[in-house]
């Protein structure tokens, strides 16, 4: 310990505890205010406003109840996002696939500018594009579509998408592939045989970074959306009436639109740290 | 099983402004054993993917058997290839990296390939991994993998890429004796690509040696070791690498000596044994590299020991290899080595005295093409002579 101490010029226990109290303080920071919404929507009204905030109460499951079977209901909404989110998932991971394959294999002039030009397109806010794709869907008939948000996701989300596949296809030996040629498979085959199972962790990042966009986008849902296509975003901000905020079923949709990314995230984490390329090719 | 032609086969990279291979012609018996050889980026490599398949050659012919094969795809080439990072496919266990090609392009049965997937694991030895993944193997055990890959295809050729370069020395070894005996035994076509000169040497009925993109020269390993076609063949093949001083040819006292050009009075005598080699194609006044193999310099402690002509020299370092010792000593500001009897260990800075035979001598003229290689029937017969014993030169062009 003395050892490290001189080396680092910090004493031991700063040098021991320190990332752990560092990490404790991000972890309040991130964690409490949804540590709050959670216990705020089983709260009945009165208390969720008492001060100093009391931590034993009767918990109410009743905004939950309300949520479903109540005016109003937050299903149509849920199922919306579901279907967009996929959609979106979806149609971002096979794209990116074949646009990020490409641009790590193919030897082509201008690959950098070509790839910078992809990411570029993510650098405009969103709000620049709103208005003239509005217009766009309007023509296009793609307005208050599941369709149309899907694409309006999928723009956005594909050059991360694109980039993020690259990066993973550039981890996989391109010696795999040729011996999967020489071996007797096709080009395709290659790709769908040896190259495609290795690329497994990132289909799922960037199937995870989609979803997320998706599920938790706001203005393109609010802007190409009317009743039908409307998502959990929406029903949330919905609950700001004239009479008032409904604060408690806020909260309650707040928690129901974060649990099944908190889940999701968990579920994937693991296979996200695997090995990528499984100790293909020793170097 | 088939021969491998390769014609005025050139590859361009970048437009052509880098010549990977120039207008190579090679051709490979069929159940040959060619070794190319060449140090990095002689394209050795490429001219073994233009084969696979895996680069399209800019200018040339390659045909396997009676088929040119330059349109086809690598799959259609019915070869198979090991790479020098063993390219095993992760996700998959042994059993299947091994039957994943006849999967894809035979029509066998689940049963015959299997079948046919332990005959090969049992040939390599591999038995019990075949339900291993490729992650859990050692390096020689993926190697062998890697092996029994190409082998269980029984291809038209094997093409091998450097396949021992991640081993360890005593396993490469070890898997140079195999890949030879496998090789044998099923009498497949190959090619194998090696930066290693000794691979090349144990493994090759034929070696090409290659450097810049051009085939410097092919032959039995022995011929090329023997008669080198020129100085880069000669310093290539051979460890440790032929001693060479550059060197003039004068004329005194009516004899031809070879004179080094640098400080050191370094000369030697071509005529001092009489017995003058007329076709020699040498004349006063030519600049030529006179190069000598470590194993034919003969060094000895007292003068006295030789009879003809010899050279004093200070020993530099001694590298004691336990069979022989490796004595390093500077001729005409190069570093010379000699491999001598493990008996003879003299201290560094010592005084020695050394000569070679006649029949040793290399020659190259300035272009560095060999003028005359050495002409001793048995190496050993090097240590037995101690004075210049003229002989008739070879003439190699």
């Amino acid at each position: 310990m003395s050892k490290s101490t001189a080396s680092s010029g910090l004493p031991g226990p700063v040098r021991r505890y320190g990332p752990y109290a560092f990490l404790g303080v991000v972890a309040i920071w991130t964690l409490l205010p949804l540590f709050w919404m959670a216990i705020s929507s089983l709260k009945i009204r009165r208390s969720m406003f008492e001060f100093p905030p009391t931590i034993f109460f009767d918990p109410t499951l009743q905004y939950y109840v309300d949520m479903f079977m109540g005016s109003n209901p937050v299903t149509p909404f849920l199922i919306n996002s579901i279907i967009v989110a996929l959609g979106t998932a979806v149609l971002s991971v096979s794209l990116g696939t074949v646009g990020g394959y490409g641009l790590s294999r193919l030897d082509l002039r201008g690959k950098k500018h070509l790839a910078f030009w992809i990411i570029s397109t993510r650098m405009a806010p969103i709000v620049v594009v709103v208005i003239p794709l509005f217009y766009l869907y309007s023509y296009l008939n793609l307005l208050n579509t599941h369709l149309g948000l899907i694409i309006a996701h999928t723009t956005f989300n594909l050059p991360f998408a694109i980039w993020l596949m690259r990066s993973f296809f550039d981890e996989v030996p391109e010696a795999l592939e040729e011996a999967a040629r020489i071996d007797g498979a096709t080009k395709w085959e290659a790709f769908r045989k040896v190259s495609l199972p290795l690329v497994w962790p990132g289909m799922g990042a960037t199937a995870i970074i989609a979803i997320v966009f998706s599920w938790n986008d706001f203005i393109f849902a609010l802007i190409f959306t009317s009743n039908a296509t409307q998502t959990m975003p929406i029903a949330a901000s919905q609950l700001v009436t004239q009479t008032g905020t409904l604060w408690g079923r806020v909260m309650a949709t707040g928690v129901v639109i974060l649990l099944p990314m908190v889940t999701f995230g968990v579920i994937v984490k693991r296979h996200l740290v695997s090995g990528l390329t499984m100790g293909a090719v020793k170097e | 099983m088939a021969q491998i032609a390769l014609n005025h086969v050139s590859k361009a990279f970048n437009n052509g402004s880098i010549v990977a291979v120039n207008d190579l012609s090679l051709e490979i018996e069929d159940e040959e054993f060619l070794v190319l050889v060449g140090p990095s980026g002689c394209g050795k490599s490429t001219t073994l993917r233009m084969i696979a398949g895996l680069e399209d050659p800019t200018g040339g012919d390659i045909s396997i058997g009676t088929t040119r094969v330059n349109n086809l795809e690598p799959r259609e080439r019915d070869i198979a290839m090991v790479f020098q990072n063993y390219a095993l496919y992760p996700h998959m266990n042994v059993r299947e990296n091994i039957g994943f090609g006849l999967r894809l392009s035979t029509d066998l049965s689940d049963a015959d390939i299997e079948e046919r997937v332990e005959d090969v694991a049992s040939l390599l030895e591999i038995g019990e991994l075949l339900d291993k993944k490729p992650k859990s193997l050692s390096g020689g055990q993926q190697q062998r993998v890697a092996l029994g890959r190409a082998i269980v295809r029984d291809p038209e050729a094997f093409l091998f890429d450097e396949p021992l370069s991640n081993l360890d020395a005593k396993l490469r070894k070890q898997m140079r004796t195999e890949i030879s005996r496998i090789q044998e035994q099923l009498g497949v076509t190959s090619i194998y690509v090696t930066h290693d000169q000794e691979e090349a040497m144990t493994m090759g009925d034929r070696i090409a040696v290659m450097n810049d993109g051009t085939l410097q020269q092919i032959g039995e390993p022995n011929e090329v070791y023997n008669h080198p076609a020129n100085q880069f063949v000669a310093g290539f093949i051979g460890s440790p690498s032929m001693n060479t001083v550059e060197a003039e040819a004068v004329r005194r006292d009516g004899q031809t000596v070879l004179e080094s050009v640098t400080s050191d009075a370094f000369t030697y005598d071509l005529d001092a044994t009489g017995d003058t080699n007329a076709d020699l194609p040498i004349e006063v006044g030519d600049r030529v590299t006179v190069g000598v193999r470590p194993e034919d310099v003969v060094l000895r402690a007292e003068a006295a020991a030789f009879e003809g002509q010899h050279h004093t020299t200070t020993v530099d370092v001694v590298e004691p290899l336990g069979s022989d010792n490796l004595l390093y000593f500077d001729v005409g500001s190069r570093t010379w080595t000699a491999r001598v009897s493990p008996g003879f260990e003299p201290e560094s800075g010592t005084s020695v005295h050394f000569s070679f035979p006649r029949k040793a001598l290399y020659i190259f003229d300035e272009e560095g093409t060999t003028v005359e290689s050495r002409n001793l029937a048995d190496p050993a017969e090097a240590r037995q002579v101690t004075h210049g014993d003229g002989g008739d030169g070879v003439v190699n062009t």
